[in-house]
């Protein structure tokens, strides 16, 4: 495992996904009610870090085209996993904001994975 | 040597920020069973459908925040003409002011009894209110109950008359479940 791999690329989603949330509950509209900063930020780092465990895997068990595979599951993850706020009740002014808030958040773990993946590649 | 404690820093921070990222919150929402419940010489009902959050801790209960909303078209008064009456410009102008809202801004607590300060607005206007309040904690579940007057005539809710009174007893019963 690359180490160093998981560190950046958890770190540098939690610092995107944190600014980005930040700016968003300061310009736009304040969810930290069911939807705190800090819970944001350890997300965003749990996420990628499951990531990388998962990529690591793939690379143990298919010595062919493993990264073809994880990228391709990782995105139906991320995709399929934007189910859950776009149907989610969310009991608060400005709910109808949640979804296009949250979705961007969702696909932030793979992005920043895969930018990292190219800097640190696993062996 | 210096990779093996790489790894078991890296673990340790996927088990760290998995727990907190997955802790439970002191959010609660409104869940079902909930009855607001209006009474005056006439008329009296019920309002069928509300949402709302609760930040709510026990062991700092006074910390606790209420946003709730009622969904003014829900009026039931047991009378089909009035409920579709009450939903005019003259008294709840629903069209323009679908829910009343209720936020509060100050919880005290007294053994079991609270004292919850708040914005109540109904019809836009907005007044605060001082709502006195009980609560049962079961398990994930927090139930609150309480009664208060609301005056109609101060939110322009219909105007005085003789046969509908000002004031309107309110008592709500609203249970909410952790999210």
């Amino acid at each position: 495992m690359n180490v160093k791999l998981g560190l950046y690329s958890a770190l540098s989603a939690c610092v995107l996904g944190t600014l980005y949330t930040y700016f968003y509950y300061q310009t736009l509209f304040d969810f930290s009610a069911i939807l705190p900063l800090w819970k944001v930020s350890f997300g965003l780092i749990s996420f990628t870090l499951i990531l990388f465990y998962m990529q690591s895997l793939f690379c143990k068990l298919l010595n062919h085209r493993a990264m073809f595979w994880f990228s391709l599951s990782a995105s139906i993850g991320s995709f399929v996993s934007i189910i859950y706020p776009i149907t989610e009740r969310v009991y608060i002014d400005a709910s109808e904001f949640y979804p296009g808030f949250i979705i961007p958040l969702h696909f932030l773990p793979l992005l920043m994975f895969i930018t990292f993946y190219h800097l640190f590649p696993q062996k | 040597m210096k990779k093996t404690i790489s790894t078991i820093g890296l673990v340790a921070l996927t088990v760290l920020s998995t727990s907190l990222a997955w802790m439970p919150s002191a959010h609660y929402e409104v869940s079902d069973g909930y009855a607001i419940d209006f009474k005056s010489k006439d008329p009296s009902g019920s309002f069928k459908t509300m949402d709302g959050t609760v930040e709510f801790d026990e062991a700092n209960v006074e910390a606790t925040q209420f946003n709730l909303k009622i969904d003014v078209k829900s009026i039931s008064t047991g009378n089909g003409m009035m409920n579709k009456k009450s939903q005019i410009e003259e008294w709840f102008n629903a069209e323009k002011y679908p829910y009343a809202k209720f936020k509060s801004t100050k919880v005290t607590k007294k053994g079991s009894d609270l004292s919850i300060v708040g914005d109540l607005t109904i019809k836009g206007i907005t007044k605060q209110y001082t709502i006195p309040a009980t609560y049962v904690k079961s398990g994930d579940k927090v139930t609150f109950k309480g009664t208060f007057n609301v005056n109609r005539i101060e939110f322009k809710v219909g105007h005085k008359s003789d046969v509908v009174p000002d004031l309107m007893k309110v008592s709500f019963q609203v249970p909410v479940s952790k999210k």
